[in-house]
């Protein structure tokens, strides 16, 4: 339902699309009559099995077929046999029917179901080993995903749960998280998905480490300012930047907050003049000044400086630049 | 299909070309010619409940009929667990199952369903000790679904049976660095779950106490590109569904007039196609998802014509004022940068 352009044709060519399109929609409508008579007097068949799969070959998002399949795959199949058949699901769905759908639901949801199935059927087998190497796999597989498509959604999402399942059965990768993290933030600045998963690791990698957020806080902000300075447009480290420096404002000694909030501030007025119409840099400033809890008078003139600017070089959103106008006390 | 001079001078509602898209939604059960009418079998419930809500907002309520509306809708339940699935043999789920309750509201016709309290349990029991929401028996998590319980049980008057509080704290927990939401907690900010996050809070009445709210608006408010149009997230192309999915949720925490308002008119009405309906965005196929969120952005707009929209249920105001279950806008301005940060 999205991205679909228009295409005229003329009305030969649109006569014979139709006659085309006729003729499929009659084998179709085979295929949808035979399974949902199958499924009407709830067959637990082969026959019932192999209809699912000639539906979902037509229609990836006809969710009952799926449904259907994982409660035909293990009254088709047990032990062994079921654990090769949820074997070829994932082939089958690796190779055919996630590069064609890679954002349908209901595609990922199978794909989980097939290897939470399996996991079972591997650990009550004492295959435990089995079932680690099982899902190191799918770490390698759902990169693959992220290198056709950095901001797919369903791969990062699904990318959590493969680091979760691994941490379950004693494999921590706090580590090489973090790491992949910082290397799509190389690869690509401009990587929110990258920033975001970043903003949740932060924790679990410290506590993972045992270091402190203090010990930290300078490398992150030296990976932000290289990241600001190398391309000021991207929004994602600015509200990574902001949402760190917020998090040290909770959390460390005033001091120390407000010597970074004194260095940030004198570095954005660096980047400032160079990128004289860069508006985050702006509202950082802004965010900056309002995060030190000192008010005076000098300090509100300067924001309202700021607010004046933005407001004049992004008027869709004068409006809520007006709210962040400081009082002066 | 940028207006010259002399169209931006007529009536602006002359732009808008409502009888084209009535007669559009009436025509689209009339499709089983086309391969893809087959194969969206599976969300036909969804497509009546776009095109009746984007009906009435057109103040043509009655035109898809309303008996035949309630026949069909009742031939998607699924009388052995009391849910809805997207059209006649398939399996019940959360998102036809809300779609049901909200075209049986706006008919008058919730007591088509032949067991309510069932009903109310399809939606309760689908609930996980966590306060998430499953979609199914399946067990998919995600907040969609969080949305489709709170709308549903509130319009059924049962939100008692569900875990309120756990709901809620299921929800909170999907809030990201950025303020906005995701799907589960760690998934990323993306405009549609922040409608169905902002959504489901409204409903359970918490909205006023989920913390940074002003930064959650202004990454609403950073939606909208140039070009006037709205994207789901950083670095996306505009979409006329994100004219719903943001500006609703600008308009319950009282943000709308942090977009350019006639901007985002001008591009929701250069996405009409000319034989009717809206299509993702200009020069693009129409269909009958982006003809109703384009049509219920111009109506949260106050685009001249139209019937009003509720922002949390996206129903027509009317009906949701009959049930007594409107929630109001958060008052504007009542969360500045400045407060919040102070907070911490």
């Amino acid at each position: 339902m999205h991205g679909r352009k228009i295409i005229h044709m003329d009305a030969a060519a649109e006569a014979a699309r139709k006659i085309v399109m006729l003729e499929q929609i009659k084998e179709y409508r085979v295929k949808l009559d035979e399974f949902m008579r199958l499924r009407a007097a709830k067959d637990s068949s082969e026959t019932a099995l192999a209809s699912t799969t000639t539906m979902l070959s037509a229609y990836p998002d006809h969710y009952t077929a799926w449904n259907y399949r994982r409660e035909l795959l293990p009254a088709v199949y047990s032990g062994a046999a079921l654990a090769q058949a949820l074997q070829s699901d994932l082939v089958w769905l690796t190779k055919t029917v996630q590069p064609a759908n890679p954002k349908s639901y209901w595609v990922w949801n199978h794909r989980r179901w097939c290897l939470d199935t399996l996991a079972s059927l591997l650990t009550a087998a004492s295959k435990g080993d089995d079932v680690v190497a099982m899902w190191r796999n799918e770490l390698l597989l759902v990169n693959k995903f992220l290198e056709l498509d950095a901001r797919n959604f369903h791969a990062w999402g699904y990318r959590r749960e493969v680091i979760h399942h691994l941490e379950s059965l004693g494999v921590f990768l706090q580590e090489a998280e973090w790491a992949f993290t910082a290397s799509k933030i190389a690869q690509n600045f401009s990587n929110y998905s990258a920033w975001h998963y970043r903003s949740h690791l932060l924790p679990e990698w410290l506590a993972a480490k045992n270091i402190s957020f203090d010990s930290v806080l300078d490398d992150e902000l030296e990976l932000l300012n290289n990241a600001f300075f190398t391309e000021p447009n991207d929004q994602s480290s600015w509200l990574y930047f902001r949402w760190i420096m917020a998090k040290a404002a909770r959390e460390l000694d005033a001091d120390r907050v407000a010597a970074a909030i004194a260095s940030q501030v004198a570095l954005l007025d660096e980047l400032l003049d160079m990128e004289p119409t860069c508006k985050w840099i702006m509202t950082c400033l802004v965010f900056l000044l309002t995060l030190d809890p000192a008010r005076s008078a000098e300090k509100a003139a300067r924001v309202q400086s700021l607010v004046s600017k933005l407001q004049e070089i992004d008027p869709f959103r004068r409006d809520y630049y007006a709210t962040l106008l400081l009082s002066d006390a | 299909m940028s207006p010259s001079p002399s169209e931006k001078l007529r009536d602006p509602a002359s732009r808008l070309l409502v009888a084209k898209h009535i007669e559009y939604i009436k025509s689209l059960d009339d499709q089983k010619d086309d391969l893809e009418y087959w194969l969206t079998e599976h969300l036909r419930l969804n497509g009546v409940y776009w095109g009746a809500t984007a009906l009435s907002l057109l103040g043509a309520p009655d035109a898809l009929g309303r008996d035949g509306v309630v026949q069909f809708t009742m031939s998607c339940y699924n009388a052995d667990d009391g849910g809805f699935g997207g059209f006649s043999g398939h399996d019940s789920h959360m998102i036809y199952s809300l779609s049901a309750i909200q075209i049986l509201a706006m008919h008058d016709a919730l007591d088509a369903l032949p067991d309510r309290e069932k009903t109310v349990q399809f939606f309760a029991s689908l609930q996980k000790p966590d306060g998430s929401f499953t979609g199914d028996k399946w067990g998919e998590v995600d907040t969609r679904f969080s949305y489709c319980a709170a709308s549903a049980l509130t319009i059924l008057g049962r939100v008692d049976a569900m875990d309120v509080d756990k709901a809620v704290e299921f929800v909170l927990a999907c809030q990201n660095f950025d303020g906005g939401f995701g799907m589960v907690p760690g998934a990323e900010s993306h405009a549609a779950m922040v409608f169905c996050c902002v959504g489901a809070l409204h409903l359970l009445n918490r909205l006023s106490s989920v913390p940074n709210l002003s930064a959650l608006g202004w990454w609403l408010s950073e939606r909208q590109l140039p070009n006037g149009g709205l994207n789901g997230r950083p670095e996306k192309l505009e979409d006329v569904c994100y004219s719903w999915w943001v500006l609703s949720s600008l308009a319950m925490l009282g943000m709308v007039a942090w977009i350019n308002r006639d901007k985002l008119i001008e591009f929701i009405l250069s996405a009409q196609y000319e034989k009717g309906g809206f299509a993702d965005r200009p020069g693009h196929r129409p269909d009958v998802f982006h003809t109703l969120f384009g049509i219920a952005g111009l109506s949260l707009l106050g685009f001249p014509g139209l019937e009003s929209v509720d922002p949390t249920y996206c129903m027509p105001t009317g009906v949701i004022r009959k049930l007594g279950i409107e929630r109001a806008p958060l008052a504007a301005t009542s969360a500045t940068e400045a407060a919040e940060l102070a907070k911490q």
